[in-house]
């Protein structure tokens, strides 16, 4: 089962100059989805296209098996967001916000909101311009889940944050899909969090889908490979994704560590990569470096 | 409805975002109203805050993004806008008919100075032209990209009244005899036919940085 599933899809930026093109995309049900690209590779933009703020010029986007462009208010409806700009009314203090916010769902859960609130120290009576960046993220999460959205869709949630703050956003994230099953899904340039919570990861650059699926079984399948120059033929070249050289020797990404280990035995290094090596080496190899 | 009803509260505690602004220039409106061009001045003044400055708001936070992750129709947030409007064009004239209605009993204001309902009726009328024009290109552009048509709509209107001022002092009680309650469905039709040109233009904004 799938919370989202886009086929066909195609966005035109006429200005800029820019096209998102995802002829396929599918996001799990119940895990927790890293959405990963460079500035400007369309994450925002497929997020806005999911919430029905664009609108796609070719294709189709379903969530929870609605259209979310014909049934946009019964998909979101079921969804908790945390845009990169939520758009709060600054100088409303954090009970107006969410009295603003609550009476549009039915499931909203007075208790568990005061619990959030409680837990990240947000008091509401001050103004939302007057948080700091990270509180101000929180209270956006806070307002988020406590609807008991089924799909929660995140655009860079901890970007600007500090370690601490993050870690905490990153932890909330773990507990409520464990509590309530909630399916996450979430962009980021961050890549260490999606090293620490992601279950699945979809690269995005340049407005195209690089790679996609479970993210132990994409870095089980691929290797850093750490060697002397000498090892490098036209046989074994082809093999990697990336290459970089200097005086002491090269590191590669191999997408078939197998038929490396065979060729370049033990003279060479082999490291399982993280997913930012992973992510840095098909990038690279799409932009021919 | 309830949606709308929620709509129209989050317009609600915009406003009251510029309460101190809003009370100011009610506070001169009502005191002005033994006199109709004072009152028609402020009136006006007003209309143009009440109606530019939530969607100003709304920009300025990045509004539309909030309104976009609600589970509402597009039709939903027109139509809350528009309601909005139209109890503001009910209750500023007749604040001023009534605050006019108070002064007259208290000091003799010469006749050509008294603000009669047909003044009231006119605002009105007035009120609902302002809005059903401005109102499809806010809600189409933006506060930011519409503000200089808003602005220069905004001086024509005042311009156009100053003119006809000094030309007929008199010309609103003159279109209230002209028009005389026809002004209030006429009105009601403005901004209806607004609403519809108004309801295609914001189902088609998409909501770019």
């Amino acid at each position: 089962m799938y919370v989202i599933e886009i086929s066909g899809l195609k966005k035109r930026f006429e200005e800029g100059g820019f096209c998102l093109d995802l002829p396929e995309m599918r996001v799990p049900e119940g895990y927790i989805t890293g959405f990963i690209g460079e500035n400007g590779a369309g994450k925002t933009t497929t997020l806005k296209l999911m919430m029905d703020m664009l609108y796609p010029d070719e294709g189709t986007i379903r969530i929870l098996g609605l259209d979310a462009h014909l049934q946009g208010p019964q998909v979101r409806a079921q969804i908790g967001y945390v845009g990169s700009t939520p758009g709060y009314l600054a100088h409303a203090t954090l009970e107006t916000l969410k009295r603003m916010h609550a009476p549009f769902y039915p499931n909203w859960d007075e208790a568990l909101y005061r619990r959030f609130c409680d837990r990240f120290s947000l008091d509401g009576k001050k103004k939302y311009k007057d948080l700091s960046t990270g509180k101000q993220k929180q209270f956006s999460i806070c307002i988020a889940l406590s609807h008991h959205p089924k799909l929660l869709l995140m655009d860079e949630p901890t970007a600007n944050l500090d370690p601490l703050a993050r870690q905490e956003i990153l932890d909330i994230l773990t507990e409520e899909l464990q509590r309530e099953g909630v399916s996450v899904f979430f962009s980021t340039h961050i890549t260490s969090d999606l090293d620490k919570i992601a279950d699945y990861v979809q690269f995005l650059h340049h407005g195209r889908l690089l790679i996609a699926g479970e993210k132990d079984r994409i870095c089980e399948g691929n290797r850093v490979v750490k060697g002397p120059l000498h090892l490098l033929t036209p046989e074994t070249e082809p093999l990697f994704v990336n290459l970089r050289r200097s005086e002491f020797g090269f590191t590669g990404l191999t997408g078939c560590p197998d038929e490396v280990f065979s060729l370049l035995g033990d003279e060479a290094v082999y490291e399982k990569p993280t997913v930012e090596d992973i992510f840095l080496g098909y990038t690279q190899a799409e932009r021919g470096h | 409805m309830e949606n709308v009803k929620n709509l129209v509260r989050m317009e609600g505690y915009k406003l009251l975002c510029i309460r101190k602004a809003l009370f100011g220039y009610l506070a001169l409106m009502v005191f002005s109203a033994f006199a109709i061009q004072s009152a028609g001045f402020f009136f006006f003044i007003l209309l143009y805050l009440l109606t530019y400055t939530p969607t100003a708001y709304d920009e300025q936070s990045k509004g539309e993004y909030h309104i976009g992750m609600l589970p509402v129709e597009r039709v939903q947030v027109v139509q809350a806008k528009y309601l909005v409007s139209l109890a503001e064009l009910v209750v500023l004239p007749l604040l001023i008919g009534l605050s006019g209605g108070l002064v007259n009993c208290l000091i003799e204001i010469p006749e050509n100075y008294q603000i009669s309902f047909g003044v009231v009726l006119s605002l009105f009328f007035g009120g609902a032209m302002f809005v059903g024009v401005v109102m499809p290109c806010l809600l189409w552009l933006g506060s930011i990209r519409a503000r200089y048509l808003v602005m220069t709509i905004y001086l024509l209107s005042f311009a156009g009244m100053g003119a006809i001022s000094y030309l007929d002092n008199q010309w609103m009680n003159h279109i209230a005899q002209a028009g005389g309650i026809w002004l209030i469905p006429s009105g009601l039709a403005v901004l209806l036919f607004s609403y519809a040109v108004a309801v295609p233009l914001y189902r088609r904004r998409q909501f770019t940085s």
